[in-house]
């Protein structure tokens, strides 16, 4: 289990530092107690870590634009997805919605007839105009403008009121898992609640919203 | 050449221990078990210190037969400098773990 953890320890660190993965793999073949060699091997763990993260913040890719930048191409992703899944359905392209529906924990194409069929046009309309905000937003973070944040804010608020929406249609219960639904919840009430925590911060000079926001300071 | 102006305590420990014997050669298990630091700890330090030019680094054949080559380190001088700067500025006794603080 020690060399394991080693192996990945050396995976995890930069290239530039092959030496001291290789340091730390030997200085462990030299130590006796099996428990304090798995204990090393931990650390050598951790030490890749540490030191990738610090290449990362070095070279400024883990910047708290490009978290915001990642997050919107999250919602992207789950906004295209949501709204294919159910035109796919309404418009009975079996094996893509079966294909889709594999991404769904405890998915039946059948269940999920009744649901597209009882999503009235207006909610596809609204679900695709999510999209397209969340596309506005990410275009507008990428070339950091300021209004980045209030349109993903718009498009986070209509995709709510989608979700509700649905949640109202009868067969949506029979479609979806409690599971499931319970995991939609608490995202929107995670997200809420960043960009309440963002918009509260937002009184601070190079507040974290405004970072988001993208404005150069 | 960068030094550490706002050097951690684990830093501060690291160096602490290193000048006990500013002229071996240690090993890192050598080096954590004296100052107590995980290996986890130890190494980015040990990686930070050497590419601040304030610590050697080579390779050295096992004492023990049918082991692989150990990495050791000991301070430059200009690592030397600075633990003995910082010894100066705030204790080695306030630092060092008790099992070091007996040998010194």
């Amino acid at each position: 289990m020690a060399q394991k953890m080693l192996y990945h320890g050396a995976v995890l660190l930069p290239p530039e530092r092959s030496s001291w993965a290789a340091a730390m793999r030997t200085e462990a073949e030299h130590i006796d107690d099996d428990r304090e060699a798995l204990e090393w091997a931990l650390g050598s763990v951790r030490a890749g870590f540490t030191e990738r993260l610090r290449v990362l913040r070095a070279h400024k890719m883990l910047t708290t634009h490009s978290l915001a930048v990642l997050w919107i191409v999250m919602f992207i992703v789950s906004s295209a997805f949501n709204v294919s899944i159910a035109l796919a359905t309404r418009l009975r392209f079996h094996g893509m919605a079966s294909a889709m529906g594999r991404l769904i924990e405890g998915f039946h194409y059948d269940r999920y007839v009744p649901l597209a069929d009882a999503m009235p046009m207006e909610l596809f309309v609204l679900m695709g105009l999510v999209l397209v905000l969340f596309v506005v937003s990410l275009s507008l973070s990428l070339k950091r403008r300021p209004a980045a944040f209030a349109v993903f804010c718009g498009a986070v608020g209509l995709s709510l009121c989608a979700w509700l929406y649905l949640l109202g249609i009868p067969a949506y219960g029979q479609a979806i898992s409690p599971e499931h639904r319970w995991r939609i919840g608490v995202c929107f009430v995670l997200t809420a609640g960043v960009l309440c925590a963002l918009r509260l911060c937002d009184t601070a000079p190079n507040s974290p919203m405004q970072r988001l926001d993208g404005r150069r300071l | 050449m960068s030094r550490p102006s706002n050097a951690s305590r684990q830093t501060h420990l690291l160096l602490a221990v290193l000048l006990e014997q500013p002229r071996a050669w240690r090993h890192g298990y050598e080096l954590a078990k004296e100052t107590g630091l995980k290996s986890g700890t130890l190494y980015p330090l040990l990686m930070r210190l050497s590419d601040q030019g304030l610590l050697d680094a080579c390779w050295r054949d096992s004492d023990q037969p049918g082991k692989p080559p150990r990495h050791m380190y000991r301070p430059t001088a200009a690592g030397l400098a600075l633990a003995r700067e910082q010894r100066a500025r705030t204790g080695v006794g306030a630092l060092l773990p008790a099992r070091v603080k007996m040998s010194t």
